[in-house]
C-alpha cells in the first residue's frame, strides 16, 4: 500500500479490526450519564441553530429577552432557534464581531434561561468539560488539553499561480486540491474581479484576497477565451495547500470552515462536529467556561473562554457591534 | 530554540512503519534509575480503590466520581507534560518521552528515522537540547534516542509490559503538527478499546507529529507509544511498552531490525544476471543507486565491506539492509576503484 507522502503518520486502514464494544470507549453512553448532573441546568439554555432548516450551528441564551449567542460563519440564509422546550423561533442578527466568530441573535421570546458564567480563570490542563446538547446527557465531553492561548489568523488562498497579463492577472498554474481547482479555474483565465473588487493587477487581486480568511468562499470574475465567467471559491490556509494536507475529512473528520484567527483559544478533546459548535461548554460546576467556537482538527476543539465572551456579548447586546455583513 | 519560531510539521520523506506479531516475552528490565534523582519520576500514585477500579476500566457513575478523576488527571497532567518532548531528525517531525534521568527518549522508529542520526529534543519550555538516534525495530515502530546533555531529565517510568487493560483509561501527549512555541504538549485522554502484541488502539485522537509521544497509565507509566491512525477518530495505534522492554539492550546498542510487512529495501539496478560479478547494466531513473552515483558498466564488489560475487549476491545483501539504512558501496569503474555513500530507499514487496 503506498503511502501518502504527507502524512507520515497517517495510514488509512480498511481496517478489519472489529470497532471494540461501546460500553469501554471514554465517550459511551454510560460514561456521558454520569454528567447528567453536570449539564441538567445549562441544557435548558441551549439551543440549536437553523439555517434553511438545516443543523446549522448550537447557540448560549445570554439575555432572557431572547438574545442568543452563537458562531457567527455558521449561520446563512433563513435563521431559526429550536429551545430545549421545544420551540421553534425565527431569529434575526442583530450584531457580529468578526474577530470572535461571535454572532448575536433575537428571537420573540421572553424569561429564557439565562446560562451561568464561570467567574473563575480557565479550568487548567486534565479537566473536564461537558458540552451540552438539548437533553439530559452531554452531547459530548472531553478534557482541557491546552491552556488558553491566542491562536493566529492563516494565510488564505485561491491556490492558484497568477501572472500579470494585458488584460489583467493571468492564472498560470491551478495547485492540487485548491479551492481554484474544485472551482474548475483552468490556466490561462484572466481575473477581473474577487466579490466587488475589481482586479487590474496580480498585486490588487493578492490584496484583495489577503482581506479574507481561510474557509470564505469569494465570487470571482474572470475572462475565459474572452468570455466572461463567474465562479465561487474556497480559500484555503496557504500551509495546508503547500503541504497537500487539504481535503482531508476522511481522516481529520469535518471541520469547522472557520477554525484559526482567535484571540484566545481554550482546546480540548472534545469531539464535535462542525454543526455542534456555537453552544457552552461547561466544567463539573455547570458552569460555562467558553463558547465552543471550532472543530479545529482530528485532535481538537477550541473553546473561546469565558473572559474573551463576555465584553464582546455587552457589546453586542448594546448595539456597539452591529450586523457587519449579511448573513453569507 | 527561538521563541518565536513556529514549528510545523513538514510531512513527507519519513518512511515506514506498521506493526507484524513479535514474540513478546516480559522482561523486568528495571529503567528508572533509583537514588538521587528517584523524585523526578513522574508517576502519581491513585490513592483512592474505588479509583483505582474506575481507572483500571469502570467508568464513573455519579458527580462525586467525575471529580475525583478531575482531581488526578488535574495533577498527573502538570508533571506528565514535563517529560514530553518534541524529536526533529531531519526533515522529520515529532514526539517523545524521557524516560530516564540521563536521558533516554522512546520515540517512533519512523520519527528517528536511522541510528546514529543528529536530533534535536525540544522540552516543553522551548528550550532545545541534542540527542541522538540509537537502534530501531522498524517491525514494531519502536525506536530509542538519547539526549547527549547531561541530566537529571524528569521522566516517566515504564508500565509493565502486560499490565494495561481493555477498557482502562488513559492519557496520550504529544505535538500534533509538530512543535509549536507557546503550546504545552496537547493532553488527550481516552481509555483502551484494543490490546494485542501488534499494537495498542485507543480513541486518544492522534494526527501527524504525535509520533513519538507517551499514551500513559492514570500513574503516568509509559503504556505505549503513539504510531498512526486509522480512519475513525477512535482508531489511534500505540506501541506497546513490551517493544521497548524486551529489546532493550538492541535498541541501546543502535540496532536497527524488521521491517514493515509489504514494504523491502531497494536499490534500483538492472544487473547482467549470467555474470560471474555484480556489473550493472543500468541504475534505474530517480533510484537510490542513480543517486549516489552508480554507473553503467560499474562493478559491485562490496556492501556495508562485505564481498559481493554475482548479482544474485548483490540482491542477497541488499535485502539484507532496512530502508533509510546508508551504506557504503565499494566498486570497479574500468580501472578506477570508486568508493560511494548510498541511502537505501524502500520498494512494495
Amino acid at each position: 500500500m503506498r503511502l501518502r507522502p504527507s502524512c507520515w503518520l497517517a495510514v488509512l486502514l480498511l481496517s478489519t479490526v472489529a470497532q471494540a464494544a461501546d460500553v469501554t470507549e471514554r465517550d459511551a453512553y454510560v460514561v456521558k450519564n454520569a454528567f447528567r448532573d453536570v449539564v441538567s441546568t445549562p441544557a435548558q439554555s441551549t439551543v440549536r441553530i437553523l439555517c434553511d432548516g438545516r443543523r446549522a450551528a448550537l447557540g448560549t441564551i445570554v439575555g432572557a429577552e431572547g438574545l442568543i449567542l452563537t458562531k457567527a460563519s455558521e449561520l446563512s440564509g433563513s435563521i431559526a432557534c429550536q429551545l430545549f422546550d421545544g420551540r421553534r423561533l425565527e431569529a434575526k442578527v442583530i450584531g457580529v464581531s468578526e474577530d470572535d466568530d461571535l454572532a448575536l441573535l433575537k428571537v420573540k421570546a421572553d424569561h429564557l434561561p439565562v446560562i451561568h458564567w464561570s467567574e473563575v480563570a480557565p479550568p487548567p490542563v486534565g479537566s473536564w468539560l461537558a458540552t451540552p446538547g438539548l437533553e439530559t446527557v452531554p452531547l459530548s465531553i472531553g478534557v482541557v488539553s491546552v491552556a488558553a492561548r491566542v491562536v493566529e489568523p492563516r494565510m488564505p488562498a485561491l491556490g492558484v499561480i497568477i501572472e500579470d497579463g494585458d488584460k489583467g492577472p493571468v492564472v498560470r498554474e491551478i495547485l492540487p486540491r485548491s479551492g481554484a481547482e474544485k472551482a474548475g479555474l483552468k490556466p490561462n483565465d484572466v481575473i477581473t474581479q474577487i466579490d466587488d473588487k475589481k482586479v487590474a493587477t496580480r498585486n490588487s487581486l493578492v490584496q484583495s484576497i489577503r482581506g479574507h480568511r481561510p474557509g470564505e468562499t469569494v465570487r470571482v470574475i474572470l475572462l475565459r477565451d474572452g468570455k466572461p465567467l463567474t465562479v465561487e471559491v474556497e480559500l484555503l490556509d496557504v500551509t495546508e495547500l503547500a503541504n497537500g494536507e487539504t481535503f482531508q475529512e476522511d481522516v481529520n473528520g469535518r471541520l469547522s470552515k472557520r477554525r484559526t484567527g482567535f484571540p484566545l483559544a481554550l482546546q480540548h478533546d472534545t469531539v464535535l462536529q462542525p454543526n455542534q459548535c456555537g453552544g457552552p461548554v461547561v466544567d463539573l460546576d455547570g458552569n460555562v467556561v467558553g463558547i465552543n467556537i471550532a472543530r479545529a482538527s482530528r485532535v481538537a476543539s477550541y473553546a473561546l473562554p469565558a473572559a474573551v465572551v463576555r465584553p464582546v456579548v455587552e457589546k453586542l447586546t448594546s448595539g456597539e457591534l452591529v450586523a457587519a455583513k449579511a448573513a453569507n | 530554540m527561538n521563541g518565536n519560531s513556529k514549528r510545523k510539521s513538514s510531512g513527507g520523506h519519513t518512511p515506514l512503519w506498521r506493526v507484524v506479531a513479535a514474540g513478546i516475552c516480559v522482561t523486568a528490565v528495571g529503567f528508572v534509575l533509583c537514588g538521587p534523582g528517584w523524585a523526578d519520576a513522574v508517576t502519581t500514585a491513585i490513592e483512592s480503590p474505588r479509583l483505582r477500579k474506575i481507572f483500571d476500566g469502570g467508568q464513573p457513575s455519579n458527580l462525586d466520581e467525575l471529580r475525583q478523576m478531575e482531581q488526578h488527571q488535574r495533577q498527573l497532567c502538570t508533571k506528565v507534560l514535563a517529560c514530553t518532548v518534541g524529536i526533529v531528525v531531519g526533515p522529520s517531525h515529532g514526539s517523545g518521552v524521557i524516560i530516564s534521568e540521563d536521558g533516554y527518549v522512546l520515540t517512533a522508529a519512523h520519527v528517528a528515522g536511522a541510528p546514529n542520526r543528529k536530533a534535536s529534543i525540544i522540552l516543553p519550555d522551548g528550550r532545545e537540547v541534542a540527542g541522538v538516534s540509537l537502534g530501531l525495530n522498524r517491525t514494531l515502530d519502536a525506536g530509542l534516542m538519547k539526549i547527549s546533555a547531561a541530566g537529571p531529565w524528569p521522566y516517566a517510568e515504564l508500565a509493565p509490559s502486560d499490565e494495561a487493560k481493555v477498557g482502562q483509561w488513559c492519557l496520550a501527549t504529544g505535538h500534533p503538527g509538530g512543535f509549536e512555541a507557546g503550546r504545552t504538549p496537547v493532553v488527550r485522554i481516552g481509555r483502551i478499546l484494543v490490546k494485542d502484541k501488534f499494537a495498542v488502539t485507543t480513541d486518544c485522537a492522534l494526527v501527524g507529529g504525535d509520533s513519538g509521544g507517551p499514551l500513559l497509565d492514570m500513574e503516568g507509566r509509559v503504556i505505549g507509544i503513539n504510531s498512526r491512525i486509522g480512519r475513525f477518530l477512535t482508531m489511534n495505534m500505540h506501541v506497546p511498552v513490551a517493544a521497548y522492554r524486551e529489546s532493550w539492550e538492541r535498541l541501546v546498542k543502535g540496532e536497527a531490525w524488521g521491517s514493515l510487512p509489504g514494504i523491502g529495501p531497494y536499490l534500483g539496478v538492472q544487473g547482467e544476471p549470467d555474470s560471474k560479478v555484480a556489473k550493472i547494466s543500468r541504475p534505474l531513473p530517480g533510484s537510490p543507486a542513480e543517486k549516489a552515483g552508480i554507473q553503467s558498466g560499474d562493478v559491485i564488489v562490496a556492501i556495508k565491506g562485505q564481498t559481493v560475487g554475482d548479482f544474485a549476491s548483490l540482491q542477497n545483501l541488499i535485502g539484507e539492509c532496512q530502508p533509510g539504512e546508508k551504506v557504503t558501496v565499494e566498486l570497479l569503474r574500468g580501472e578506477q576503484r570508486v568508493t560511494l555513500e548510498l541511502e537505501i530507499g524502500e520498494r512494495e514487496r
